[in-house]
């Protein structure tokens, strides 16, 4: 299928940042037992995914534009490399926390929950990236574009790891417990619709735009 | 038969706005499309290429518009810019796969042969490539599956004469069996002059001129003298004076130019001089 | 086949294509009945437009010095070849029949029609 070959061009030439990815597993094992291993999982993910875009603000003339494809195959293609890179997430928590497990017989804690909740949150993130980058176009200051990348990712590892200090965490932290299982399921359905919808927006929007 | 067809293009940008473009290109020939830096040479291609969407306007090759099958549209293109279009961290092997993955006629064997031929190395990144190297692979790319149509950009500036004198041949060889053909859009215009069959000339985003190459030379000429010696009715014959230190240039008519008088030299006029001379006359051949 | 062109002529490169092959035809260096090389062919090997190639060929075929055959290319005649003559003549009668039947279909008669020709005849010097 035409979507297929558009993500398998991504991954070609993001080549360099799936082989990161899979180099941030052994950080993240590392982390594993703090806790955080996931949340630093989903980061490097959510920023990552956004690399085909700042190839595209480089050169000169859209590259993937000039090849047999139509816009909708494009954008697709492009989300499905963003999807890539959440399901390498998820296989990396599943393998960090195995060896977790055999190492130190313990596993994380919350974990199914945890991928839950993080990979919902980390597709949402990832979608709204997208459409960010489909509406500015072609950003004119290339150092603007690095730090638009980094903003939401950056947020979400910093509310994930101090959340706890600032906010009445107890109270939020009870109706989560209590809700998490329901939250867990909820959340990756909800960010696979939004998906859905994403890509339909992302679509209208280039339909207007040149080089997309 | 006419393999591209352009009618009344419109594209309007801040600063500027291309008006109405509309040629055609027929089957088997090469069509010169000239105009200086920022006349938009290059948005009317993107709009061929449908990098950019027009805001009025047609455009079919083969008979066939985008909107009816955009993917087809495409692959009857082959493009080749002063850039190379290709992810600069590619390897040739990256572009193999993607040529193949991408383009059903890609055919392997003939992208190999070229590659070897003009010696293009294998485990160099695209980025490090030569400028001259890097135009052989989008040669290597575009000839090595079936195109209808070859659309070249500034593609053969800054390249040394041997590399330009192989393309000039490459460019005839593709247009050999008559049902392909090239719309060439440069600055040097030493290589047009040669191998054109149609010169269309863009300034300010109006089309000034769309011949024959044969009948442009043919029609006009160019004086040189000094100004002293123009009668009022002579000067008004005179298509864009250029004032000099030592008299002036100007484009003429061939027929205004017969009985002229001694005192003018008049020499053939190249596509070079017939450009600058309209476009100072206000873009008019009058 | 020689072609030599020269940016320094009066002529035009079509013309001096032409008249390059008009001499080599008329002092034998190339062969009546020899095919010259398609006119796209040509046009790559000198190095010049089609449409230059063509003209040229076009003018060489008006002037009686080639003829181009579907499917084999431009033959090279010499001036009195009887093959020649016979397409002229074909091409002349056909033109009459059209001009009879067109007469005939307006009611013309033989004698006016004869007039018709005789003064076309002489209003069209050359």
């Amino acid at each position: 299928m035409s979507i297929l070959k558009i993500m398998l061009i991504d991954m070609r030439r993001c080549r360099i940042q799936l082989l990161l990815m899979l180099f941030f597993l052994l950080i993240a094992i590392f982390m594993a037992s703090s806790g955080t291993g996931i949340a630093y999982l989903t980061f490097a993910a959510i920023i990552l995914a956004t690399q085909p875009f700042l190839y595209e603000q480089r050169s000169e003339a859209g590259f993937i534009c000039m090849l047999p494809s139509t816009l909708q195959e494009r954008v697709a293609g492009r989300y499905l490399f963003g999807m890539f890179l959440m399901f390498l997430m998820l296989v990396e928590s599943f393998l960090m926390n195995g060896i977790l497990l055999l190492t130190e017989h313990e596993t994380i804690e919350y974990f199914l929950p945890q991928i839950g909740i993080y990979w919902g949150i980390g597709m949402i993130i990832i979608a709204f990236q997208y459409i960010l980058f489909y509406a500015l176009g072609k950003i004119k200051r290339q150092q603007l574009t690095g730090i638009l990348v980094m903003l939401p990712g950056f947020a979400v590892f910093i509310l994930a790891s101090l959340l706890p200090e600032y906010i009445n965490t107890m109270d939020i932290l009870q109706w989560m417990i209590t809700n998490l299982h329901t939250i867990a399921k909820i959340l990756p359905a909800a960010a696979i619709v939004l998906w859905g919808i994403a890509i339909g927006i992302s679509i209208q929007i280039a339909k207007k735009k040149d080089f997309v | 038969m006419s393999l591209l067809n352009v009618q009344g293009l419109q594209k309007t940008y801040d600063s500027f706005q291309l008006k109405d473009i509309s040629f055609s290109l027929p089957k088997g020939f090469i069509m010169g499309y000239i105009g200086e830096n920022g006349a938009g040479k290059t948005t009317t291609l993107n709009l061929i290429t449908h990098l950019c969407h027009a805001d009025s306007g047609t455009i079919s090759i083969d008979g066939l518009q985008y909107e009816t099958d955009p993917k087809k549209y495409i692959e009857q293109i082959g493009f080749i810019g002063d850039q190379s279009y290709f992810p600069g961290e590619f390897r040739l092997k990256d572009i193999r796969f993607l040529l193949k993955l991408m383009y059903p006629s890609f055919q392997k064997d003939k992208f190999d042969a070229m590659a070897a031929n003009w010696k293009l190395p294998e485990k160099t990144k695209i980025q490090d490539y030569s400028r001259g190297m890097k135009v052989k692979l989008m040669f290597a790319s575009v000839l090595s599956r079936d195109t209808k149509l070859l659309i070249l950009d500034e593609a053969t500036n800054g390249l040394d004469p041997v590399m330009r004198a192989e393309i000039i041949d490459m460019l005839q060889d593709y247009i050999m069996d008559g049902e392909r053909s090239i719309l060439f859009s440069t600055h040097v215009l030493s290589d047009l002059e040669q191998i054109a069959d149609y010169i269309v000339l863009i300034h300010k985003g109006k089309i000034l001129l769309n011949q024959t190459k044969e009948e442009l030379l043919e029609n006009y000429v160019i004086v040189h003298g000094a100004l002293s010696d123009l009668t009022e009715a002579k000067k008004e014959k005179m298509i864009g004076i250029i004032e000099a230190a030592y008299g002036f240039d100007a484009l003429l008519s061939s027929a205004d130019a017969e009985g002229l008088g001694q005192e003018f030299v008049i020499e053939k006029a190249s596509i070079d001089q017939i450009m600058i001379h309209m476009i100072k006359n206000g873009g008019n051949l009058e | 086949m020689k072609i030599l062109l020269s940016n320094q002529s009066e002529l035009p490169i079509y013309a001096q294509i032409r008249e390059q092959i008009k001499e080599q035809i008329l002092n034998g260096q190339i062969q009546e009945g020899s095919t010259l090389p398609s006119i796209r062919k040509l046009a790559k090997e000198i190095g010049v437009s089609v449409i230059t190639t063509t003209r040229a060929y076009n003018d060489l075929e008006k002037e009686g010095f080639i003829t181009s055959v579907q499917g084999k290319g431009s033959i090279v005649l010499s001036k009195d070849n009887e093959i020649m003559r016979e397409r002229y003549m074909m091409r002349i009668e056909d033109g009459i029949i059209t001009a009879i039947e067109t007469a005939r279909h307006i009611g013309l008669n033989e004698n006016e029609f004869h007039t018709i020709v005789s003064q076309l005849w002489k209003e069209l010097k050359e």
